[in-house]
């Protein structure tokens, strides 16, 4: 019974909010349509409650599979909690709207969401990783302002770019299996001949939707730009189609790959330096948490490449990655949303509170990947988790000094810093709850780590230490500017370079049209030379009147019929 | 002649007979009209069900009737042929409705759907064909059947455009004569026979036999827009937009398509024309023209141009399908031949519609006419989703057997050319859909018209619905019984492995 009612919510997890989509544009029906909107990721909620099940589609696209195991319910339970929220944000706006495009937009990318999680085979993924992506890049391209619909097109470019790659590798991966299910095409990368390459691939292509540095471009500035309802979504997509597709795709724990995991941890420290002097370099909060993200992509890049080093280390790790996932994102979450947290707090004390409160997130999303330290003691790795802690607390901390985009304020140039950021601070007062809160997170960790993790009082109590000194550095240097870099509108400094493709595309315009002006030019010439000849004699005016008749059509017909027969006879 | 032999003769009927009558109906008699158009669509429709239901429970339906002496005219309904002749059926009565629709109140009704009615009649022809010259006949008349659609009105620029039209496809129609009587003369037979019927010929016949396949591509390639015999087609948009329907989505460039494919695997077969090394020659054309067509779309501002140029591209994919020879890219060319022709009709459906209602002709003038038409713009968008290759549509099942076709047969290269038109695709789709959709509408639309709460008429609306829906579903239900996809499988199997 509980089978069938899992398999019955997996198809309602997915089909529910496309129901909704379907109730909004019925006329009559718009205001069910909307009430419903914002809980439409309730059934899924439900089934990361129930028990391991698979449903096999056989008519669906090349023969889909829906499945709910251990690892998708991780995802399920994070990314339903984050529609959820986004759901709830959205409620006012769209009530308020005259259109349902934000709210057919967000529903899709629900839908897709939840397929990402659901899916059992690599087809189904990747549709839904399709329809999840595209509608985000619609929610943002739906907002007024012109740089979030900036925003948008640096996403859509990037998904575009990433897509194709993870198309090419699972046509690799489906023509060695034979088949498209997940099981199939891990064993397939196993034994595949190029397995470096597809590896390589992969990487990047999952890499661009959890902004690894290289294909980071729209994190900051998406992060920066995206309304609150977005911003839960664009953290349920990074962890959904990013790091929840290379753990299906990617068979950890079965491949040895020393020279890939060598790179892998060489890129892991590059965006973290990278991420950590970028991200203080910003002055609008949510840019610098867009950083924040960035460094968190390290983790996942160190976790990779423990994994493709000693493929037996993924047996253990396998456990504490998944509350690593929980943490974070819904750290990640939380804290870009705190701004709206905020304004609902009428007292002081209510501020205060929330100034707490936010600090606690702050530390839980830095210390969140202290469960893998205790795995990856004694290894270099381990210094790299700590340093990737380290950076996410820095540049949380240090987001906490500064205000958001100002939204009617337009930057004069491209890359300006001068878009106006808001002299308004999210958190009231960043100083007071801050040394509160360190010394009941220095007792709670050191516990919980204790009991839950296994990790021990020193590797805990160093893990603390890093946290705690980034911590206070960040309030340092929003106090009196210790780190002097320059100041860097919200975007990416590396961005200009993708504008190079933008000038290569006009460029490449301006000498097609050159070139068509040429060819119309001897066109035109030719042209010039042999109508009035036609003209005079008026041969085509006559014949092009003539085959207007049906009459004429079927005696040419007929004569050709001959000229077919005289030839076969001959 | 047996029933079954009536039956072929009687699909080609049911489009001639009420277009021979509506030639001569006045132009106020628009309910006979009407009813004749419709009437003949849905008997087609129902009388190729009937065929579809027959060959499933093996039934037969051939008819030869006496051309000349060793030369019959031969119709056939085989796999192959049912696939072409169902699409063109179906979507014959989506244009019919359409052309209702859009074409109201305007002058020339009964030469217009005349000429429609023999399109039609020429296309089923092609598709039904059982032997070369049957094909090269009805090729021909699809060639003069279409040629007073594209100068429908009458203006300068549309007089042009059908000589341009005229002057390729009559030079193709010629290249493809010479080289179907070259080859008769050859092998005394031109039946399609799966498999091919010129694998027997000895190695010493290969130059001859290269020229031939040479001269059969290059005047099937017309039609087909293989680049560089593609300039026609551009060229050919100043025509109404249910004749642009008609002839990038169901009849024209897609008859050339089919040839190709009945070339290839019927006449030469697969592995012998692999053996003579004409299709990697095809592969590098196909795979220019790919590229080529995106490329050139890229840089059109107006709807319907670009979507020409898109045409010439996405046609390509049959061709390159059938070259790479091997079933699972066989596969991917014939259901793209399904695929490529519900997206690409709903999208000149769609410009049809922001013309007709709105007086939108160009890309750039497209800003918030999702806001003003809705639905439309929701069925482009499903139409330039498919075409960029994005699941679930049905264009990323083509483009998957292909990729894993050129897997198979170890030609990686093709792989780049799909990446790269995927691209492409999506540089000049999307812009689209974005202005479309989250661009602020004018003050003032350059010819609205009103059709009270409607966005626009039923017959205008409908069409394109039914087909990006088609088109949906054929991607996401690709596995279904009947589905194109599992035709095409039918299809592959017969030509690679035995009937």
């Amino acid at each position: 019974m509980s089978v069938v009612l899992s398999e019955g919510l997996m198809l309602a997890g997915i089909a529910w909010p496309l129901v909704v989509v379907g109730l909004l544009i019925l006329p009559g029906l718009r205001s069910v349509g909307l009430a419903l909107t914002p809980w439409a990721a309730l059934p899924v909620l439900v089934l990361s409650t129930f028990p391991n099940s698979t449903l096999k589609l056989p008519d669906v696209m090349l023969g889909g599979i829906l499945a709910l195991d251990a690892t998708g319910r991780v995802f399920l339970l994070l990314i339903s909690i984050l529609w959820l929220a986004s759901g709830v944000l959205a409620r006012a706006r769209l009530l308020a709207a005259g259109s349902n495009v934000l709210a057919v937009m967000l529903l899709l990318a629900m839908s897709g969401s939840f397929g990402l999680v659901l899916a059992g085979d690599a087809l189904l993924f990747f549709a839904a990783a399709t329809v999840a992506g595209y509608s985000l890049y619609g929610a943002l391209a739906y907002e007024a302002d012109t740089q979030t619909r900036k925003a948008g097109r640096v996403l859509v470019v990037l998904l575009v770019f990433s897509d194709l790659l993870v198309f090419e590798v699972l046509l690799m991966l489906g023509q060695a299996a034979g088949t498209v299910d997940f099981v199939s095409l891990r064993h397939a990368f196993v034994n595949i001949e190029n397995k470096n390459m597809v590896l390589g691939l992969l990487i990047v292509g999952f890499g661009t939707k959890i902004g690894m540095f290289g294909v980071h471009f729209w994190t900051p500035v998406v992060f920066a730009r995206a309304s609150a309802e977005l911003r839960p979504a664009v953290v349920a997509f990074m962890f959904g189609a990013g790091v929840l597709g290379s753990w299906r795709l990617i068979p950890l724990g079965q491949i040895d790959a020393k020279e890939a995991a060598a790179i892998l941890q060489w890129l892991a420290w590059v965006t973290l330096v990278y991420a950590g002097f970028a991200g203080m370099s910003q002055t609008c909060r949510r840019a610098i948490l867009g950083y924040a993200a960035i460094a968190l992509s390290s983790v996942w890049l160190v976790v990779l490449s423990a994994c493709l080093q000693q493929p037996e280390l993924w047996q253990t790790l396998a456990h504490p990655s998944a509350a690593v996932l929980i943490q974070s994102g819904a750290g990640l979450a939380a804290i870009l949303l705190i701004d709206k947290i905020n304004e609902g707090a009428s007292s002081r004390t209510l501020s205060g509170l929330v100034s707490v409160l936010t600090w606690l997130v702050v530390l839980l999303l830095a210390i969140a990947p202290l469960g893998l330290v205790r795995v990856m003691d004694g290894q270099v790795l381990a210094i790299a988790i700590l340093s990737a802690m380290a950076v996410i607390a820095l540049l949380a901390g240090n987001s906490l000094f500064h205000g958001d985009l100002d939204p009617s304020a337009e930057p004069l140039e491209r890359y300006a810093p001068s878009a106006a950021v808001s002299a308004s601070r999210p958190v009231k007062d960043p100083y007071i709850a801050l040394w509160v809160i360190a010394a009941l997170i220095v007792v709670a960790t050191l516990v919980a780590g204790y009991q839950f993790f296994h990790v021990t009082i020193g590797q805990a109590a160093t893990g603390l230490f890093i946290v705690v000194v980034a911590i206070t550095a960040a309030v340092l240097n929003a106090r009196w500017r210790l780190l002097r870099l320059p100041v860097l509108a919200p975007g990416d400094v590396l961005l200009p370079i993708t504008h190079g493709l933008v000038l290569a595309r006009d460029g490449a315009g301006r000498l097609l049209a050159r070139c068509e002006e040429r060819w119309a030019d001897i066109t035109q010439a030719l042209d010039r030379r042999i109508r009035p000849l036609m003209t005079r004699s008026d041969i085509a005016g006559m014949l092009e009147s003539l085959f207007l008749r049906w009459s004429l059509a079927l005696s040419l017909l007929l004569l050709l019929g001959l000229l077919v027969a005289w030839l076969a006879a001959s | 002649m047996s029933w079954d032999s009536w039956i072929p003769l009687l699909v080609i009927a049911s489009s001639l007979l009420p277009g021979l009558i509506i030639f001569v109906l006045a132009e106020e008699r628009v309910r006979l009209r009407t009813t004749l158009n419709l009437l003949g669509a849905v008997s087609k429709l129902a009388l190729v069900g009937l065929m579809l239901w027959g060959v499933f429970h093996e039934h037969h339906y051939e008819t030869r009737l006496a051309l000349l002496p060793g030369l019959e005219l031969v119709l056939r309904a085989g796999p192959l042929a049912l696939l072409f002749v169902t699409l063109s059926t179906v979507l014959w009565l989506l244009t019919t409705v359409y052309a209702i629709g859009y074409l109201e109140g305007s002058p020339h009704r009964s030469r217009f759907f005349g000429f429609f009615s023999l399109c039609v009649t020429a296309t089923v022809g092609v598709a039904l064909a059982g032997n070369l010259i049957t094909f090269v006949l009805f090729y021909e008349l699809l060639t003069l059947s279409t040629y007073p659609l594209v100068v429908h009105r009458g203006t300068d620029v549309a007089r042009r455009a059908g000589q341009t039209y005229l002057i390729y496809t009559v030079v193709g129609g010629a290249l493809l004569l010479l080289g179907t009587a070259w080859l008769y003369t050859l092998t005394g037979n031109l039946e399609f026979t799966p498999r091919g019927f010129v694998g027997h010929l000895g190695p010493e016949h290969a130059p001859v036999l290269v020229m031939i396949f040479a001269l059969l591509i290059a005047g099937l390639g017309v039609k087909a827009a293989l680049v560089p015999l593609h300039g026609w087609l551009p060229q050919a948009m100043v025509a109404p937009a249910p004749v642009s329907a008609l002839l990038h989505a169901v009849a024209v460039v897609k008859a050339g398509a089919f040839g190709i494919i009945r070339v290839v695997y019927e006449v030469f077969g697969v592995e012998f024309a692999a053996e003579l090394g004409v299709m990697q020659p095809l592969a590098w054309l196909a795979a220019v023209t790919i590229i080529y067509g995106s490329i050139r779309a890229l840089f059109q501002d107006d709807l319907k141009r670009r979507l020409a140029f898109s045409t010439v591209s996405q046609v390509s994919y049959i061709a390159l399908g059938v070259a790479i020879a091997g079933p699972i890219a066989t596969i991917g060319g014939i259901v793209h031949l399904v695929h490529q022709g519900l997206m690409k009709i709903t999208l000149f459906f769609c410009a049809g519609n922001l013309a007709e209602t709105l007086g939108v002709h160009k890309i750039s003038d497209m800003n918030g006419a999702g806001r003003r038409m809705p639905w439309t713009m929701a069925a482009f968008t499903v139409g330039a989703f498919g075409m960029i290759g994005a699941p679930p549509i049905a264009g990323f099942i083509s483009k998957w057997y292909l990729g894993q076709g050129a897997l198979e047969t170890g030609q990686g290269w093709v792989i780049l050319v799909l990446a790269g038109s995927s691209l492409l695709n999506a540089a000049y789709f999307l812009p689209i859909v974005h202005r479309a959709w989250f661009r602020e509408p004018p003050a003032e639309w350059p010819d609205e018209h009103d059709f009270g709460r409607k966005e626009t008429a039923w017959a205008l609306l409908l069409p394109p619905m039914v087909t990006a829906l088609l088109a949906l579903g054929a991607g996401l239900l690709a596995s279904t019984p009947f589905s194109p996809l599992e035709w095409a499988r039918l299809v592959a199997q017969r030509e690679f492995y035995g009937p």
